[in-house]
């Protein structure tokens, strides 16, 4: 999977760089307007993260060189602005997402394995990690065959972990993944961990081969055991 | 005060001086004018009888005031010359006003045939104290009159040629900062009134420009703080992954937790100058009833985790017309407050009515200090992490959407209610 980063800000492309290199994409980076347009006019890329303010013109033009070009790159669009009129003018002219600055890394890994997930599966979609199979559409669980009863943000939880898995997920990031944009007002996470310890006691029962790991004062990772 | 007692009160005081030392002016020269003109009668009368007294003997024998304003008695030579003529004021008694009535004497002497004679001559004088009554009337009716006629142009006054001023003050007391741009006034003729209206202008025009400026600037600075947020969170999130060791990985935690509080106040600033600036116009019906089940979903896990008992209760269906996200935004945060403020094993109960919305939680605490209860940073306890803007935002999106937002302190509960 090859990705391209277009944004201006140079310790925030390196931060995403190192992410995206962790889950094996190969990552090439843009941070001006016109470095961009001739990267995509001369490359293929299945996903595209694009800043729209840039240094040499606004990067919502971008996604209509893209439609110009008919290319079918995934884009997500990562803006400091949380306007709704620039998330529909983004979404209208063919990205695939909107994602509003400041982000959590795992956030934006999900993201982008859902677009491209999106983009490639037409049909049914299901992960496979250890002997865990997760189903996405209709949101079943197996462990070796046998379905796992699931709480729905049970379920979302561990989807999420899925999107990141081997990853560090952080309590917060987890939260508002899960219990919704609106639950960041809480000020407090300590709630997430009387959640997980259910999942985990779900998935130690039905002997499942990963593991929910706490990850000390952070959050938290899956793993195989 | 009022503007018409004001001016009467410095205006009835100094007519009074003025016209009590005119009156004393007035009286003084008044009664020369009276000696002056009697003294000549006085004098010619004199010379009149002094006339005839050469002429007629009989003049001589007047020796009385009987039926005549003179008498005549004869004097010996040597005091006739020593008398020079003089006046003065004398009382004489009056059959008909049964009293003694001033006069004015003048007494002279003259010789017939070197026999001299004392010639006193009266003339009835004007009495001083009915003169000082009669203009002391005469005053008190002057100043009632003026007094009168002045409050009377006064009052046409303030209704005509202050009208501009008081329809600015009517517009002053309606004017909103951010609102509106000018008094609007504009038949003003007066060029005091021009100028107060000009300044006044002036002066609205730069505290808007000044508000609108804070206001620019807060949603710029908070928007400018998005991308070093953002990279501050995400190189943290990255160093997390490839850290050991327990205690470093605690104080990352640490740092990051703060650097999500900062997103959280930071998002908090810019939801209340969005409010604030009128950026959520799209409005669409919105169902309390759905909306309330969905977000009492959501916070099962918070509210379980606090041991407080969620209740919902719906009397009937409760549909506004709002934009959503701000729906969602003013139910969660009165929802949120009700669940981290409150004690163990406690309950919140939400109660839904066809105009009205209703939060109550149980606390421990006494009532919340009403005055300061939906300032900007205000922090009842001292809830560590808490942005200390939630019911500054609830208050803004009331006031955006014409709600009303009231809160009680019953049986030891917060109690808010929002009435649509």
């Amino acid at each position: 999977m090859k990705v391209l980063i277009i944004e201006d800000e140079p310790q925030l492309r390196s931060a995403l760089k190192e992410s995206l290199l962790k889950e094996h994409y190969v990552v090439e980076e843009a941070a001006t307007y016109s470095d961009a347009s001739q990267k995509i006019w001369s490359y293929e890329y299945d996903c595209i993260l694009l800043d729209v303010m840039l240094p040499g013109g606004n990067g919502l033009k971008l996604l209509e060189e893209l439609k110009q070009m008919g290319k079918r790159s995934s884009v997500i669009i990562i803006s400091a602005k949380d306007s709704l009129d620039d998330k529909l003018a983004g979404l209208g002219l063919g990205a695939d997402d909107y994602l509003t600055k400041p982000f959590h890394i795992s956030e934006l890994n999900a993201r982008i394995k859902t677009v491209l997930r999106r983009n490639t599966y037409d049909g049914d979609e299901v992960i496979h990690y250890g002997n865990v199979q997760v189903n996405v559409t209709n949101r079943q669980v197996q462990v070796q065959g046998y379905s796992l009863d699931l709480h729905p943000k049970e379920f979302d939880s561990l989807n999420y972990f899925l999107l990141n898995k081997e990853r560090l997920v952080s309590k917060t990031s987890l939260a508002e993944h899960v219990w919704g944009d609106y639950v960041d007002q809480t000020n407090d996470f300590e709630f997430v961990y009387s959640q997980i310890k259910n999942l985990r006691k779900k998935l130690r029962d039905a002997k499942a081969s990963v593991e929910v790991q706490s990850v000390y004062g952070m959050g938290y990772k899956l793993t195989l055991q | 005060m009022s503007l018409l007692r004001y001016t009467l009160r410095y205006l009835s005081i100094s007519l009074i001086v003025v016209l009590t030392i005119w009156a004393a002016i007035f009286y003084f020269s008044m009664l020369d004018e009276v000696y002056d003109s009697l003294d000549d009668g006085l004098e010619n009368y004199k010379l009149l009888i002094i006339d005839r007294a050469q002429k007629d003997p009989a003049v001589l024998h007047h020796t009385s005031f009987q039926e005549g304003n003179y008498y005549v008695e004869p004097i010996s030579k040597e005091s006739a010359l020593a008398i020079n003529d003089f006046y003065r004021d004398s009382t004489i008694y009056t059959i008909n006003e049964k009293d003694f009535e001033p006069v004015r004497v003048l007494t002279s002497t003259f010789d017939v045939d070197d026999h001299y004679y004392k010639l006193t001559v009266m003339s009835s004088m004007v009495e001083e104290d009915d003169l000082v009554e009669d203009l002391f009337f005469a005053i008190v009716w002057l100043y009632v009159l003026l007094l009168l006629v002045i409050i009377l142009t006064h009052q046409y006054m303030l209704k005509i040629a202050w009208s501009p001023f008081f329809k600015m003050i009517d517009r002053l007391k309606a004017f909103r900062l951010g609102h509106d741009d000018q008094i609007g006034e504009t038949d003003v003729q007066v060029r005091e009134f021009k100028q107060l209206k000009q300044s006044i202008d002036m002066l609205i025009s730069s505290s808007n420009e000044a508000y609108h400026q804070q206001k620019v600037f807060i949603e710029n600075a908070a928007h400018e703080l998005q991308t070093p947020l953002a990279i501050g969170i995400n190189k943290l999130e990255l160093l997390a992954e490839r850290i050991e060791d327990e205690d470093v990985l605690m104080t990352i935690g640490q740092v990051n937790e703060e650097l999500l509080r900062l997103k959280r106040l930071n998002r908090s600033l810019l939801h209340l100058s969005k409010i604030e600036n009128s950026q959520f116009d799209e409005v669409e019906n919105v169902n309390v009833n759905e909306l309330l089940k969905e977000h009492l979903d959501d916070f099962t896990a918070l509210a379980e985790f606090n041991e407080v008992e969620l209740r919902m209760i719906e009397h009937e269906e409760c549909v506004v017309r709002m934009n959503l996200d701000l729906a969602k935004m003013l139910t969660t945060n009165l929802l949120k407050n009700a669940i981290i403020h409150n004690v163990k094993y406690g309950m919140v109960e939400v109660i839904i009515d066809r105009y009205s919305l209703q939060f109550i939680n149980t606390s421990v605490g006494e009532s919340l200090d009403v005055s300061r209860l939906f300032k900007r940073f205000y922090k009842g306890d001292n809830n560590v992490g808490n942005t200390g803007l939630g019911l500054s935002i609830v208050k803004a999106i009331a006031a955006y959407c014409k709600f009303e937002i009231g809160y009680r302190f019953l049986n030891n509960t917060h109690q808010f209610t929002l009435r649509f």
